[in-house]
This record gives structure tokens, C-alpha cells and sequence, in this order.
């Protein structure tokens, strides 16, 4: 397999669309829940395991270089135990993925076409990215630079759109009951923020001499913007009955009416969700045909990516029975999940790669 | 082995047309477009729902030779209706007598008849919430009788009734509530709700009827309870904050003479705030207005061009202004205990310990909470002309 | 009906596995055997779902199972 190279931006763009290219729409519901005024608070707060997943990856980059996480599993637990270690950490992909993608799907039907079978949506994403996933990591990045922009300016321009509806007052108070809210409803984010461990997938990719730890932490810190502009718009639009409706960006931006003349901008929304799921589906894609390439020891994992992919359309209908069923999962299952694998388990790895360096013959 | 490929890859996109054809897709004109729907109650607990159809095509078969000369030819809009046991279902029974299929997403308005407001409109507005077409920005009224009967109306200065109310709201003297407004208050603290209330004017006979925005209608907990019209209506909006600009009338109380008069002016900007209180046990709410005003009209002695006659004019003024806005608060407080003042948002904004402990007495709690009010409205000016002729 | 579905279903999957493992190396065993082992595994749930739309899935399973975790959070559930 050809080595192919990713500049910095565009690492950061990928890893930005890859957490955050769904974020926008169930995220001000999620946190309106727990936190009501304060929820612009929560994603601040689950940005911190953002960072801390970015560079705890960082780390276990430079102390490993050109391996990817299921490569370093298997270097620094050697054949059995990080076989199996790495067969969890796949796992958690496949039923993550499904979910992801299921959401997609399950945002589009619901909102825009619901007569058209889930089956269909989700066939016609997850072909898509495989055809992108075959090209390789760069036609990704390609993608995600021209793109990430174009996404954050979108989510931008409906919040500025929106201006002369707010009600600032809804902010208020600040902190009012303490912090709790706030944490409790920055758990969801926090969940997503763990998500960005899978830089490390990224970095072999990444080319010489671009620093991989600067453009991971840009893009939590643009995820971590991105987040709180969505909820501000929600919170100041619909304050605390946020929490009401199901797709709360989206029918915010159904709001925007500027001189009787440029309405139903819901439109650009589901334009959002497409692009931003593209990038995702195919992000979680090419991690997951790349990791189990790795852990069979294979050394191109094109061939792959077809089969991995009716694997995915497999999954993304069989983890759910029903739109409400999927979205009980992220606080519950998805909660726990995302903690073992994604903040354990390269903890473990990072605690291990230490030790062994620090007084290793090995 | 490439010709197994080549098989197989002509078998994976064969199947592709096989799956073509979005599910989803409907034409433009195969769509019954609803310019805006009314609710009304129907005997045994029935509702009635009745809409406004956008029929572009114009019926060249006009009898009244009169309405060719205006540049709105023919109807532009049918009245359909059906009765069912809720809305969901009488919707269902509607479409049923559609050759289109009916889209809310241009319904700009929705009105709830005075029975069916009376009857409780929490039910019933579900459905406008949780069915994904109508838009949050459609404005909600209650109407004076039946709603069917406003949607009804033949209008002259606009396309059609829907269009004329929403051209109502958007003026200053309506307050506008939208769906998502609607939803806000619904899920609010105070579960009250301030709504605009139509009314249908006739004058010289049919042909010339036309809705108008008659006051506001509260309702507590989804059913109405009270009808306020005129000037109440419009001090309610000032304690809101909602209304931009509003005519005081006072009178005027000569120092020297006995002789009084009175005087109007006119409100130009003004805001409003809340400032709640909790002493002791005693929950009070102070309204504070400030604001700027000019003479409008002068029926007494007293020279407004002076400086010197300023504070006094104001105080009158202020004085007439708080005991109405405490009036108004009371008959509201008392005839429906509602809050449609935000009242327990303020409460929430500097106490919300204090709150969040005693939310769930609310209802026990408003109707007790003494009024004060403030004012400092300043007069600015004294309109074009000077001094008085008198 | 349900016939024509396992057909469809068998169909695809058949086609993409032909594709992928004609294109790779009949030398190269592993990648060979992980097409096969991938692609029929994937069939072996859609058909599953297929008969039995309703199955548990890996959700009831990981909530199960982690449910230690989740449940300091959201004792609620």
C-alpha cells in the first residue's frame, strides 16, 4: 500500500467532520435536558476529553511511531492478549458505527422522506463512502478540507440569521443551580469529545513534518465551537422547551424568515447532515477497514472495504429496533462503551507504553 | 478471473435502476396547499378542522361584476372541512376528500375556536407540534365564535383571510405569537397563555367583512379563561414588553385652579422589566417602566413648551400609568391566575434556589403576589405645535 | 415475497464477495479468507434479520453488560 500523505489541515478537518458531522442536530436536545439555560456550558466541558484524547493518541503516536492503535496494541501486549484486546476495541467500531449510521439514516426518513425504507438511505451512504474508503485516506482529507469549511460557515450563517429572533434573556441565570447541570448534561458531548482517540488512525497518514497534536487540538477546538453556536442558537430561539423537540436545530433553522423572502432554509440543514455524515460514515469506515486489516495482519485493506461495508448496512439495521430505542442507547450503552474503549482502554495502552520504555529490554 | 469480476460488478449495477424512484417524491401540483387551518369544537367532543385550500387556478366564472375591477380576481382560496374525534383523525378524513395531497408547510396561520378554547387547546395542539410539516413561525390565534367562519371571509386588501391576519400580526398594535412562542409558554414555568383574539368586522353587509385582531385571550393551563379587549389588552403588552409604542390619555390636576383637563401622549419607546422580591415569605413583584413620551393631544391650560411644567406633567403621568399597569396586573392575577406577565421566569432569574424548591406552588403562590409599579416616562416633546389655544 | 428479499439479499452479497476476492492475489490466503469470512458473516445477520426482524441486538447487549458504568450516570436509565 502506498503511503499516502494528509497535511495538518486536512487532519484537522477529518477528525472535525468525523465527532462532529452529526453533533448539530441531537446535541442542544440532549444537553437542553440536563442543563436548560446552562446547556451552552456542557460542550465547553466535554471539550476537556477532546483534548485529553488528542493528546493521550499524541503520546502514544510519537512513543510508537507509524503504528496505529491496533498496531500498538498488538506491539506492546504482544500476540494473544492484544489480539483480544484489539478484537474488543473493533467491536466497539462495528456496533458504533451502526449507530452512526443508522442516525443518518434515521434523521433523513424522519424529517424529510418517511416513506423511503431506512434500508435504501443507509445502502446508498455506505456505498458512497466505500467508494471513498477505497480511494484511500487523502481522497477523505480532500474532502473534508474543502468541506469543513463550508459546514462551519453554514452553521454560522443560520445562528447569524437568526439574530433578530433571539431572546438573550434565556441565558439567564448563569450557573444558577450550580454546575451540576451542566456536567450532567456535558456527558453526551463528552462521550463524542473520547471519540477523537481515533486521530491516531490518521496520523501514519499524516505528512512529515506537520504536527499532528496542533491540528487534533483545533479541531476539538472548532467541534467544541461548533457545539456551543448550535446551542446558543437553540437556547436563545427556543429556550428551555429545547429540550421538547426532537430535532431543535433543525426547526430552528425551519425559523429563519428574512423579509417573507428567504424561508424554509431547512434545506441547507439536510444539505449539513449529508455532507457532514459523509465524512463521518466514511472516517468511522476507513478506521474500522484499516483496524481489521491491521489485526488480520494484512497489509492493504482495499479489498476489504466492500464486505466491511455490507457489514456496516448489517449492523446500522440491527441495533436498533426503533428510532427511540437508538437514541436511549447514547446515555446508557453508548455511555459505557465509549468509556471503556475509548478512554480506558488507551489509557491502559498509553500507562503500558510507558512502563515499557521506562525501563524496558523488551 | 477478470470476467468474473466484470459479472459481478455488471450485476451490482443493474440492480441500481431496479431501486430508483425516490419513495418520496411528490409534484408541485399534486400537493393541496394549506394557506392556514382552523380548529373548532364539534358536538360530542368532536373537533372540527377546517382549511384554507390555495386554489391558483381562477374561476373565470365570476357573477359579481365588482370584483374584477379590484386586481383580485375570483377565489384564490377553498374553505374544506371535516369533523373528527381529534385532529390527526379529522386531517385524515379531510385528505380524504382531496384529489392532493395536503402540505402544512405554508400554513401561516392557525386559529382555535372561542368553544374549543374554552373546551382546553392542549390536546388538540399536540398535533401541530409533533406532525413534521407546520412551521414554528405560523402564528396562532383565537377567534371570537368559530374559526371556520374567519377563514371564511372573502378579503378585498389582501389574497386571502390567512394573509390578512398575518399582515395584522406583524403591525405593532397585534401581538404575534408563533407556534414556537406558543410551545414556549405551553412548557413554561407559569403553564399560562396570552393569545391574540379575532374578531370578524362586518360592515354594509357580506360582501365586506374582514378579520381584525380584537384583544387577547388568556388561558391557563390550555383553557380559557378570560377575553380582554382594548386598553387592558394594551397594558397587558406594555408589562410584557411587547408593545413599541402606545397612547396614554391622564388627566391633568391644576395646581391653582380647580379646572382640570386632560392629555394624551404618546409612548414612544418604553421598556419594561420585572424586579421580583421574596421577604420573608412575602413573594412581591415590582413593574418598572421607563420610557419616552411626546404630547399628542392637549386639552388643558398648562403650556407644554415650558420646562418648568415638565415634572409635574410627568409625575401625572407616571401616576396614571403605574395605578393602571397595577390595575391590570390585579384583574389579571385575580379573574384567571395566569401569569402571563413572565412573572415566574423572574422569579427564576434571581431566586432560582428559592424556585426550583418552591416551582410546584405556583399556582398557590401567584394569585397572593402584591403589585408595585414605577414609572419614568419622561415626556420628550411637544409635538409640532406649541402652546395650547385655549 | 420473503424468497425474493433472500434472493436479493444473497445476490448482493454474492456479487461483492466475487468482486473483492477475484481482485485480490490467489496467493494471498489471509486477504482471500477474510473477504470470505467478512462478507459471510454479514449475510449470515441480514438473513437473520430478515426472518426475525425483531432480534436483540448488540445494544440490549452492551447495555446489559456495561451497565456498571452507565449506571453512576443515569440511574434513571
Amino acid at each position: 500500500m502506498d503511503k499516502e500523505k494528509v497535511s495538518n489541515l486536512q487532519l484537522c478537518l477529518m477528525m472535525y467532520l468525523m465527532i462532529g458531522g452529526t453533533s448539530i442536530l441531537v446535541v442542544p436536545s440532549f444537553t437542553a435536558m440536563y442543563a436548560k439555560q446552562d446547556m451552552w456550558i456542557s460542550p465547553v466541558i466535554g471539550s476537556f476529553f477532546g483534548f485529553f484524547s488528542v493528546t493521550v493518541a499524541w503520546l502514544l503516536y510519537r512513543r510508537n511511531p507509524g503504528l496505529t492503535m491496533i498496531e500498538q496494541t498488538q506491539r506492546l501486549f504482544g500476540k494473544w492478549a492484544g489480539s483480544i484486546l484489539g478484537i474488543v476495541f473493533l467491536l466497539f467500531q462495528i456496533d458504533a458505527i451502526g449507530l452512526i449510521t443508522r442516525e443518518y439514516a434515521e434523521f433523513i426518513v424522519q424529517a424529510f422522506l418517511p416513506k423511503t425504507p431506512l434500508v435504501m438511505i443507509i445502502g446508498c451512504i455506505v456505498l458512497t463512502c466505500s467508494f471513498a474508503v477505497r480511494s484511500g485516506v487523502e481522497v477523505i482529507g480532500r474532502f473534508a478540507q474543502i468541506f469543513g469549511p463550508i459546514f462551519l460557515c453554514f452553521v454560522l450563517a443560520i445562528f447569524l440569521f437568526l439574530l433578530p429572533e433571539y431572546r438573550f434573556s434565556n441565558m439567564l441565570p448563569i450557573l444558577g443551580t450550580g454546575i451540576k447541570p451542566s456536567l450532567k448534561g456535558s456527558l453526551e458531548p463528552s462521550v463524542w469529545f473520547m471519540e477523537f482517540i481515533f486521530i491516531s488512525s490518521v496520523y501514519p497518514s499524516v505528512r512529515k513534518g506537520d504536527n499532528g497534536l496542533k491540528g487534533g487540538l483545533f479541531a476539538v477546538f472548532l467541534m467544541m465551537i461548533t457545539m456551543v453556536i448550535t446551542n446558543f442558537t437553540c437556547l436563545f430561539l427556543f429556550g428551555e422547551s429545547t429540550a421538547n423537540l426532537t430535532f431543535p436545530f433543525l426547526s430552528a433553522s425551519r425559523f429563519v424568515n428574512i423579509a417573507d423572502f428567504f424561508s424554509h432554509v431547512e434545506a441547507i440543514v439536510m444539505a449539513l447532515w449529508i455532507l457532514g455524515g459523509f465524512a463521518q460514515i466514511s472516517m468511522w469506515y476507513y478506521t474500522l477497514a484499516l483496524g481489521t486489516a491491521q489485526w488480520l495482519r494484512i497489509t492493504d485493506f482495499r479489498p476489504l472495504v466492500f464486505p466491511v461495508g455490507l457489514l456496516i448496512g448489517v449492523f446500522s439495521i440491527w441495533v436498533a429496533k426503533n428510532f427511540q430505542q437508538m437514541l436511549h442507547y447514547f446515555p446508557t450503552g453508548g455511555t459505557g462503551s465509549s468509556i471503556i474503549a475509548l478512554l480506558l482502554l488507551p489509557i491502559l495502552l498509553l500507562l503500558v507504553s510507558l512502563v515499557r520504555r521506562g525501563g524496558a529490554r523488551k | 478471473m477478470k470476467s468474473a469480476r466484470l459479472a459481478a460488478a455488471f450485476l451490482l449495477f443493474t440492480i441500481i435502476p431496479l431501486v430508483t424512484g425516490c419513495w418520496d417524491r411528490t409534484e408541485v401540483n399534486d400537493l393541496a396547499l394549506i394557506m392556514g387551518a382552523g380548529m373548532d369544537a364539534a358536538p360530542n367532543g368532536k373537533v372540527e378542522l377546517s382549511v384554507q385550500v390555495y386554489t391558483p387556478n381562477q374561476t373565470s366564472m365570476s357573477s359579481d361584476s365588482e370584483m374584477t375591477s379590484s386586481g383580485n380576481e375570483g377565489d384564490m382560496v377553498i374553505v374544506k372541512s371535516a369533523v373528527g374525534t381529534d385532529l390527526a383523525d379529522a386531517a385524515q378524513r379531510l385528505q380524504e376528500e382531496m384529489p392532493r395531497k395536503v402540505f402544512w408547510g405554508h400554513s401561516e396561520v392557525f386559529i382555535v375556536g372561542e368553544e374549543l378554547a374554552k373546551r382546553g387547546i392542549m390536546d388538540q395542539v399536540d398535533f401541530l407540534f409533533r406532525h413534521p410539516q407546520p412551521r414554528e413561525h405560523a402564528y396562532f390565534f383565537i377567534s371570537k365564535g368559530r374559526a371556520k367562519s374567519i377563514l371564511s371571509i372573502n378579503t378585498r386588501m389582501e389574497r386571502d383571510s390567512a394573509e390578512t391576519l398575518r399582515e395584522l400580526t406583524v403591525l405593532a398594535g397585534g401581538m404575534g405569537v408563533t407556534l414556537k412562542d406558543l410551545g414556549g409558554m405551553l412548557a413554561g414555568r407559569s403553564k399560562a397563555i396570552i393569545v391574540p383574539l379575532i374578531g370578524k368586522k362586518e360592515e354594509s353587509g357580506q360582501s365586506n367583512a374582514y378579520p381584525y385582531i380584537n384583544g387577547a385571550a388568556v388561558l391557563m393551563k390550555g383553557k380559557m379563561a378570560g377575553q380582554y379587549q382594548g386598553e387592558v389588552k394594551r397594558y397587558v403588552q406594555i408589562i410584557r414588553n411587547e408593545l413599541e409604542s402606545t397612547t396614554v390619555t391622564f388627566p391633568v390636576q391644576e395646581s391653582k385652579d380647580d379646572e382640570g383637563g386632560i392629555m394624551s401622549v404618546r409612548l414612544i419607546k418604553c421598556h419594561t422589566k420585572l424586579i421580583p422580591l421574596i421577604r420573608r415569605n412575602q413573594w412581591s413583584v415590582m413593574i418598572r417602566i421607563e420610557g419616552e413620551a411626546s404630547v399628542l393631544q392637549n386639552e388643558t391650560h398648562v403650556n407644554v413648551m415650558l420646562p418648568q411644567e415638565m415634572p409635574r406633567l410627568e409625575q401625572q403621568l407616571n401616576k396614571e400609568i403605574e395605578s393602571k399597569m397595577k390595575e391590570t396586573f390585579r384583574q389579571i392575577q385575580d379573574e384567571t391566575g395566569a401569569d402571563v406577565f413572565g412573572t415566574a421566569d423572574a422569579f427564576w432569574h434571581k431566586y432560582p434556589a428559592r424556585w426550583t424548591k418552591e416551582q410546584v406552588r405556583w399556582d398557590e403562590i401567584f394569585p397572593e403576589i402584591s403589585v408595585y409599579a414605577h414609572s419614568g416616562v419622561h415626556i420628550i416633546s411637544p409635538g409640532f405645535s406649541g402652546k395650547t389655544f385655549k | 415475497m420473503i424468497v425474493l428479499k433472500l434472493l436479493g439479499i444473497t445476490l448482493l452479497f454474492v456479487a461483492v464477495f466475487i468482486y473483492d476476492f477475484s481482485s485480490v492475489d490467489p496467493k494471498k490466503k489471509k486477504e482471500r479468507a477474510a473477504i470470505a469470512v467478512i462478507t459471510f458473516a454479514g449475510w449470515v445477520v441480514a438473513v437473520m434479520l430478515l426472518f426475525a426482524p425483531g432480534l436483540p441486538g448488540p445494544t440490549e447487549w452492551i447495555n446489559q453488560v456495561t451497565k456498571p458504568i452507565w449506571v453512576i450516570f443515569y440511574p434513571e436509565g
